[in-house]
């Protein structure tokens, strides 16, 4: 997808040319060429530290049987 | 050409919020500092113990409230002004909001300061929650409901703009910016009701002394009808900038235009009803309620996973356009030298810190465990004094130039500022937490005296080791924030004048709107379903609560 086909008006596609603009960028990267797999990576693993966390809380809440309040 | 050579009214507007929320930010920061230094025994030289409180008052509502709502208010005018391509209908309305809003902080903070004139009797020392019975002067509460009144009639200003651009555009989309603007203040309509149910209704006539008893847990829970949704509040424009902006500073594109407008819905959903979540040890509310407001809050996860999804993936599309590689690589080819960046990224990371000890905080039965311990601090200091305030400030590296014409200066000091907010934040919050798992109470100005534990035993560590940290860390915190207001101030005031002082295009979200379902724009519906929602939450409490009389303290501490 191009600046071009942009339908919002949060973009006002200025004069120069992409590359002018973004000289740091090496290569533009489309959506079909684009797969996110470093993130997914980050998400499942911050994903398992959560559940992991959750079933520890788990044992430190009711390991001991002690009283709680839907006791 | 920049912001302010396009809209040069609109930038008048967003610059003044901008001073306020900045003036508010100086002087909490600096109570803060003093706090930390005076809660840990490592210098009580500034106040005694006694005005630790009303300091505290005055850090809470200038940094939780004031900072936050005008700094809101400053990006929104941006990017409502920006997105919809036309500034404010009417000068005149915009600029009363804004006096509104400045005059009830100034009475608010008038009060509060008068705490620490000798013999004054103008005095607000109700902490963050002003709680009754403790009792503020009644400027306090109207200026506080004058703030509120003010944001009211800024999100008025907004949806005006838009009916006004829909006129012109009337089968365009919602674009983006606006889009997670007005979904913001349409929650902020939605939670807002209570604190002015509870502080015309309830805390204003009693103040004045119209009203002599009032009981005390039908104004907790309207506060808390609010207290959970002004979180959101705060966080909303923090994920707007993770949204619209740091893809681009990380030389990407926002991932999905979609993804983005479905999470704004869910959180205008689910922020208001959740709010019991905060009152799981107050007594004189059914369990089933705080079960129905955890079961809600846990969902509240989906979003929050939805966030770190589409934001990390814009970033890492940003890297691999900079030929970032691999897994984990394409993280060093980010702008780590840009403080725009790095402020948002870092704030980014201590958020999803922030996650972990907020899974306990909303856990009913292990809540009692931290409950009123400085573990809460701990925890809102990586929420909100660094998810929200950090990325703040980051943006403001970036929009400052836009809204003055001028470049920043002192690009190095500005880059030291993020990573030392995120040393300070890593020593002072984790001491909180540990300290409170330990049973340090929050909100206390000797701790030590705490007569239900003179001693505090740690699981690991020392006392004396946290309490250092949290002194140096609050020490740390107090030199960011002064390198940021001196960054600021000189930019402000003698920054290098240019046409384009900033590179200030906003690429097009790499799945763009047209991709986006026409039902996610349909505010009405999303507004009807959150008040639903709030209905089925709140409306059987709170009548049991007024069940006999509004205002009598012999309400039942169970449910009848
Ligand atoms: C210079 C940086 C900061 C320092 C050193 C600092 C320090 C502290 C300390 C030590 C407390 C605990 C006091 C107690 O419970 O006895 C506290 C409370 C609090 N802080 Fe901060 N803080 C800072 C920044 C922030 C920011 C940026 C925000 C929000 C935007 C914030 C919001 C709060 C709130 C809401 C409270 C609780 C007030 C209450 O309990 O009523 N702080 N802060
Ligand atoms: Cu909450």
């Amino acid at each position: 997808m191009t600046e071009g086909t942009a339908s919002s008006s949060d973009s006002k596609s200025p004069s120069k040319s992409w590359e002018q603009r973004n000289p740091e960028i090496e290569r533009e990267i489309t959506i079909d060429e684009y797969n996110p797999k470093g993130t997914l990576t980050l998400t499942l693993l911050y994903l398992a530290i959560i559940v992991l966390m959750w079933v520890f809380m788990f044992f430190v809440e009711f390991g001991g049987n002690a009283p709680s309040i839907i006791g | 050409m920049t912001f302010i050579h396009k809209y040069p009214k609109a930038a008048k507007v967003s610059k003044a919020n901008f001073i306020v929320a900045f003036i508010a930010l100086a002087i909490g920061g600096f109570f803060g500092f003093i706090q930390a230094l005076h809660r840990t025994d490592v210098f009580r030289g500034f106040v005694n113990s006694g005005e630790y409180y009303t300091l505290l008052t005055g850090h809470g509502v200038l940094l939780a409230l004031i900072f936050t709502t005008f700094f809101i208010a400053g990006l929104f005018v941006w990017g409502v002004t920006r997105s919809l391509d036309r500034e404010p209908e009417n000068m005149a309305y915009t600029w009363s909001w804004f006096w509104l809003m400045v005059i009830g902080t100034v009475m608010a903070a008038f009060t509060i300061l008068g705490g620490l004139v000798p013999d004054s009797s103008i005095r607000a020392a109700v902490l963050y929650t002003f709680y009754p019975p403790l009792q503020a002067h009644p400027a306090f509460y109207i200026g506080l409901a004058m703030v509120v009144v003010g944001s009211w009639m800024a999100a008025a200003d907004w949806f005006w703009s838009y009916s006004k651009w829909r006129d012109d555009n009337p089968t365009e989309r919602i674009p983006i910016l606006s889009f997670m603007t007005l979904f913001t203040m349409l929650m902020w309509y939605v939670c807002t009701i209570g604190l002015a149910i509870e502080v015309v209704g309830l805390l204003i006539p009693w103040s004045l002394g119209w009203v002599v008893e009032i009981e005390p847990l039908l104004p907790r829970t309207l506060f808390w009808f609010f207290g959970h949704a002004v979180v959101y509040f705060w966080l909303l424009p923090a994920y707007y900038v993770w949204y619209a902006i740091l893809p681009k500073l990380s030389g990407g594109r926002l991932f999905s235009d979609s993804m983005t407008r479905i999470v704004f819905i869910i959180f205008l959903l689910l922020s208001t009803p959740v709010g019991y979540h905060h009152q799981y040890a107050d007594a004189g509310i059914s369990v089933g309620f705080k079960f129905y407001a955890m079961a809600t809050t846990m969902m509240l996860l989906l979003p929050s996973l939805m966030t770190l999804f589409t934001v990390i993936a814009s970033m890492e599309h940003g890297a691999k356009q900079r030929g970032g590689k691999g897994y984990f690589a394409w993280i060093s080819k980010l702008p780590w030298n840009n403080p725009a960046f790095v402020g948002c990224a870092l704030a980014g990371i201590m958020f999803a810190a922030g996650g972990f000890s907020g899974m306990i905080n909303a856990g009913m039965n292990i809540n009692l465990l931290i409950h009123n311990t400085i573990w809460i601090p701990g925890h809102f200091h990586l929420t909100v004094g660094t998810a929200v305030a950090l990325t703040f400030m980051a943006v403001t590296y970036w929009l400052l130039p836009q809204l003055t014409g001028r470049k920043l200066k002192f690009k190095t000091l500005a880059l030291i500022q993020p990573y030392s907010w995120f040393l300070g934040m890593t020593l002072m919050s984790n001491a909180m937490h540990r300290a409170g798992l330990a049973g340090v109470p929050r909100r206390t100005a000797e701790p030590e005296f705490n007569t239900n534990a003179m001693n505090f035993e740690p699981i690991f560590g020392t006392m004396s080791e946290m309490k250092w940290q949290i002194a140096i860390g609050g020490t740390i915190l107090l030199i960011s924030l002064i390198l940021f207001l001196w960054v600021v101030i000189s930019s402000w005031m003698a920054g290098q004048k240019s046409e384009k002082p900033v590179d200030d295009h906003i690429p097009e979200p790499l799945s763009g709107v047209e991709h986006t379902p026409a039902i996610l724009d349909n505010m009405k519906l999303w507004f009807a379903l959150a008040l639903i929602l709030v209905v089925l939450a709140y409306s059987f409490p709170l009548w049991e609560m007024i069940q006999d009389g509004i205002f009598s303290p012999g309400a039942l501490p169970r449910p009848s």
